[in-house]
């Protein structure tokens, strides 16, 4: 109890002392529980709205359809089952749906998209976008012939609410079924896979459409607690029987799941690296705190307190300080995650990139888990009273009365004479005073600059990854597909039209050869389509090639796994990617039928035989796109002598920008416009803005730590050495010269430590220069447009030397508090200062 | 010649609200080569006045000249640059600094004098040679022992030939033959050279040393005494 007495009026009496080791402990936990809960948002805002919108928490197929998705098998539509299911208390509602392909012809555009037929009254009761409407009406029950689309997918075909539309499928007996609906209404869901291509019709009329009266394809269930999905679904299979297959929305959206787990094996590292840096931080501050008491230990020791309670004393010190820095992290970190889950991060400049990814919309609401915070917090408080055992028990064993002398002998090094020449400059020698000052107490500043070169290591490395995430993505893109530069109508990009394209490529062509960084042109047909096999129909952005110009551009013929890429001459040959194939089932020279829209509003269709499959590992790449020669596209298309766009193969693609500004000035006077693949991939571009983003959150917090660190180390080491001030002040050193020399230290500490962060962080970006293989999470990073299993982390000089550049300043800005102090000394004190 | 002279020189603390006199009306002067000891119980005010004396306090009223500047009148930087031109010091803690070598110590307030380098290091190696630590020079503190620590520190506070060094307690950390040896040298430093010592002490031999003992009692002279010889 008098421990606890001493404890306590200890850490009151050094108040500044005690405030900075608190401030180290609480705004490394509030940082902590911000990071986490900014992350947790995301992901809980990804389930949330997947399952809420479309996915709903459980479905219930026959046996079979979810890997298949073929129209036989089917259920029907019938109250036994449907009432058998509302029996189990924890399901709420259930809704009969039927879930298949088609493709959408507005006015002027078609596209794929995934129909949902839905009973416009029990549907809203399992999932939400019928509030999600901007416009027009939700789907009434006595609807016929209606449909509701999302606004991204209306932008796209050009349809409005009131306009008739058309929906061509494949209907369950293999016929081409098509049907007009009427937009009633248009929703935002703010999640782009939703609202480019989810069309919702009345369930009647989707029977209608594929042939499946008293059939349905699925029941969507909304259940009482999303986390027990697994368990519940399990429940109703042995409820209800054999044939069906009832799956969770973990097994429903496996690629969400996977992107999930992806986001928290990233948000683990970057936890770990700010506790890593935290860590040292405190341990840095509490071991000076306890080495500059060496004096007050020893007069206690001479006093006769035990060694024992000498180590009870300082840890009980720490362990109030950590209680107390446990409370304010946690008030500071959950007040402001608290402030941020309600009133939401803007990230709205970033909408499109955000919205790319299933479920997320431009605001962020972070969300507060309490095991993450019991986590964070106790390893913290862990933290913050170990690195105290160490000092407490070196003191203990010091003599009284080297201890009352300040000198620890036990910690005496081999002095280093570097140089026998003395210092030629008062510049030389404050630089010469503050090595050997950083050299003296070896262990400190090893902490401190490790803190430094840890946190750079780690953003480096993570950096590197991410940049070789990007580099990656943006390599693939402009290989296979997109090229630098391409050529095209004005508006071209958002449509995919046949109504808009290039009449005389040949004049644009031979202008394009005197470009000088030029490598090669070539002229392309690209038109949203749909692809059917005997089995199946899929959606297909049909593109046509002249093989022999095109494989100067791209290079998608080097990645044939069976049969070959297009020959120059070839009649009715299509060459489609890997998972199209798959799912449509198809083998080598086996034929398929590719429906389109043509400029006038009229389908066409047209035979292929399957000569080649690529595989890029891009789920996208390898599942939406085919080649057919430029020919046959256009005389599928009815467009003779025109073609939509002109790739354009660079030397470099850092070119890219500004050829498309240099060919636009070739172009000016025409329709037509050049432009750059960021302009083509907007989205791309957006993804690397907002992990840009999210790196420099971690970036300030890897700054704030290690400021603060710099600042604890320096102002302890001032502290320490106030007496050897004095001296100097009174011998008529300025003022100015001590804060100098405290500065240098910091730039020697600074860069040592940014030194070791470069060299490390240089060595894992080396040590996994073959590729991080991330193929344990395969559905999340290829799902990513441009983006395999395999990722090369590189160190991009450019986008790296200004972090590093920032944090070195910090470093040495963060100096002048404790240098300040250190000069403003009163000599006649600090002299007595012991 | 008064190379340092007080007037009617009070100073007070001001300790959470209770003030103290510590210096209560000090009339002195202090002559070129003097080598004099200011005595007294703790408490005296020795060590306010010897802060005041180096300048390195400024007195609440009264007068002080160093050197002829009148130190009330200075700012901080000039009262910093009358220390570095004008005052040497001499601590009973040796308070050197402790990442400089014997030679770096002594030569650093030349550094701040921005003296030339050769210059700076003959007048350095000659200095240390005269208080009797040849070969020691590149010798950091800890390496050596308290009285060759306190001989560098007398080496530095002569160095740059000030008018007057203060020394406080010189002698308290150093065992008697060895306190007896320093200050002889001093005497024989202020004997050669004509440095002006103030000593502030209770060591009886400093006493036997010093040509005048100023005695102090709670804040005023009470004897003033110069021996001939």
């Amino acid at each position: 109890m008098k421990l606890l007495k001493l404890a306590y009026r200890n850490l009151w009496r050094n108040k500044r002392r005690s405030s900075i080791m608190l401030a180290a402990i609480s705004v490394g936990l509030a940082a902590l529980i911000f990071v986490w809960g900014f992350i947790d948002g995301m992901n809980e805002q990804t389930i949330e709205n997947s399952t809420t919108y479309l996915t709903g928490h459980i479905k219930i197929h026959k046996t079979g359809f979810h890997n298949d998705k073929a129209l036989y098998l089917t259920l029907p539509q019938n109250s036994v089952l449907q009432r058998r299911l509302l029996k189990n208390s924890h399901v709420i509602a259930v809704t009969p749906r039927i879930e298949d392909q088609a493709m959408l012809s507005g006015a002027d555009e078609a596209r794929g998209v995934k129909v949902v037929g839905v009973d416009p009254q029990l549907e809203p009761e399992v999932t939400t976008i019928a509030k999600a409407i901007t416009n027009g009406r939700y789907l009434q029950a006595n609807d016929t012939n209606t449909i509701v689309i999302g606004d991204k997918l209306a932008e796209r075909t050009g349809l409005k609410t009131g306009d008739k539309a058309v929906l061509v499928t494949q209907a369950r007996d293999g016929s081409l079924a098509a049907d007009r609906f009427k937009v009633v209404g248009l929703f935002d869901s703010g999640i782009d896979i939703i609202d480019a291509s989810h069309v919702f019709i009345p369930l009647p009329a989707a029977q209608e459409l594929y042939s499946l009266w008293g059939q349905i394809t699925a029941w969507v269930l909304r259940i009482d607690n999303r986390q027990h999905a697994g368990d519940i679904a399990q429940q109703l299979k042995t409820e209800i029987g054999s044939g069906f297959e009832v799956l969770g929305w973990k097994q429903l959206l496996p690629e969400m799941v996977q992107m999930i787990r992806f986001h928290e094996i990233i948000s683990y590292i970057v936890v770990f690296i700010v506790i890593v840096i935290v860590a040292v931080g405190v341990t840095n501050t509490i071991l000076m705190a306890v080495k500059e008491r060496t004096h007050e230990f020893g007069i206690m020791l001479a006093l006769g307190t035990s060694q024992n309670q000498i180590i009870q004393l300082v840890l009980l010190e720490s362990f109030i300080l950590g209680i107390i820095g446990l409370l304010a992290g946690n008030l500071i970190g959950l007040s402001i995650t608290h402030y941020f889950s309600s009133a939401g991060i803007d990230l709205t400049q970033y909408t499109q990139a955000m919205e790319t990814m299933p479920g997320l919309t431009g605001n962020v609401y972070p969300l507060i888990r309490l095991d993450h915070v019991l986590l964070v917090s106790i390893a913290t408080f862990t933290i913050s009273v170990l690195p105290a055992l160490y000092p407490a028990w070196q003191v203990s064993r010091l003599q009284p009365v080297e201890a009352i002398h300040g000198v620890v002998k036990s910690t005496t090094h081999k002095v280093w004479h570097w140089t026998k020449k003395s210092a030629s400059s008062t510049q030389l020698l404050f630089w010469r005073i503050a090595f050997r000052n950083i050299w003296r107490n070896p262990w400190r500043s090893a902490l401190t600059s490790g803190a430094t070169a840890f946190g750079l290591a780690a953003f480096l490395f993570l950096y590197a990854f991410t940049d070789g995430f990007f580099e990656q993505m943006i390599d693939n893109s402009t290989d296979f597909l997109t090229a630098h530069v391409q050529i095209e109508p004005q508006g071209y990009r958002d449509e995919l039209s046949p109504s808009l394209y290039i009449s005389q490529p040949e004049n644009i062509l031979s202008k394009l050869q005197q470009y000088p960084s030029m490598v090669a042109a070539a002229p392309r047909i690209q038109v949203e389509s749909m692809i059917s096999s005997p089995t199946k129909t899929e959606p297909l952005i049909l593109t046509g090639v002249k093989p022999d110009m095109e494989t100067q551009v791209t290079r998608l013929h080097n990645v044939i796994i069976k049969g070959e890429y297009l020959k120059a001459n070839n009649k009715s040959d299509i060459v489609l990617g890997k998972k199209l194939v798959e799912k449509l089932d198809l083998r080598i020279s086996e034929k398929v039928v590719v429906t389109t829209q043509l400029a006038d509003g009229s389908l066409g269709s047209a035979a292929y035989r399957l000569v080649g499959v690529y595989q890029t590992n891009n789920e996208i790449f390898d599942r939406a796109y085919g080649f057919i020669g430029l020919q046959q596209a256009q005389s599928l298309l009815a467009m003779p002598n025109r073609i939509s766009t002109i790739a354009i193969r660079l030397q470099k693609r850092d070119l890219s920008q500004s050829t498309a500004i240099n060919l636009d000035k070739i172009l000016a006077g025409s329709q037509y416009k050049a432009k750059s693949w960021q302009q083509i991939m907007p989205v791309l571009v957006q993804m690397i803005d907002v992990t840009r983003l999210m790196f420099f959150v971690v970036l300030a917090i890897v700054f704030v730590v290690v400021a603060m660190g710099v600042t604890n180390t320096l102002f302890m080491s001032v502290m320490e050495r106030t007496r050897e001030f004095g001296v100097m002040l009174a011998m008529g050193t300025e003022p100015r010269l001590i804060v100098r020399m405290v500065v240098y230290e910091s730039i020697v500490l600074g860069l040592i430590g940014i030194v070791l962060g470069i060299i490390m962080g240089w060595l894992l970006v080396l040590y996994y220069s073959d590729g991080m293989d991330l193929s344990g999470f395969s559905g999340a990073t290829s799902t990513i447009p441009g983006l395999t299993d395999i990722i090369y982390p590189v160190l991009i000089i450019d986008n790296i030397w200004l972090p590093t550049l920032i944090l070195f300043i910090t470093g040495v800005v963060a100096a002048f508090y404790p240098a300040l102090r250190g000069a403003r000394l009163s000599p006649v004190v600090a002299i007595r200062h012991v | 010649m008064s190379i340092v002279r007080l007037e009617q020189v009070i100073k007070e603390y001001h300790q959470d609200s209770i003030s103290v006199q510590a210096l209560r009306g000090i009339d002195m002067t202090i002559d070129k080569g003097e080598f004099m000891a200011l005595i007294g119980p703790s408490g005296s005010g020795k060590t306010t006045l010897l802060n005041l004396v180096g300048g390195l306090d400024i007195p609440s009223s009264g007068k002080i000249w160093i050197a002829d500047k009148e130190i009330g009148k200075l700012n901080k930087r000039e009262l910093s640059m009358l220390r570095l031109w004008k005052v040497g010091f001499v601590f009973q803690e040796y308070n050197l600094i402790p990442v400089l070598s014997a030679l770096e110590n002594v030569e650093y307030i030349m550094l701040l004098q921005k003296i030339p380098d050769q210059e700076r290091r003959q007048r350095s190696m000659a200095v240390l040679a005269e208080v009797g630590l040849q070969g020691l020079e590149h010798r950091r503190p800890q390496e050596l022992s308290g009285g060759q620590q306190q001989r560098v520190a007398v080496a530095r506070a002569i160095v740059s030939e000030p008018a007057i060094v203060l020394a406080d307690e010189p002698t308290a950390n150093l065992d008697s033959s060895t306190g007896a040896a320093l200050l002889d040298l001093m005497r024989n430093l202020n004997e050669r050279h004509q440095i002006t010592f103030i000593f502030s002490t209770h060591d009886p031999m400093v006493m036997e040393r010093a040509k005048r003992l100023v005695q102090l009692k709670d804040g005023k002279i009470v004897s003033d005494n110069k021996k001939s010889g």
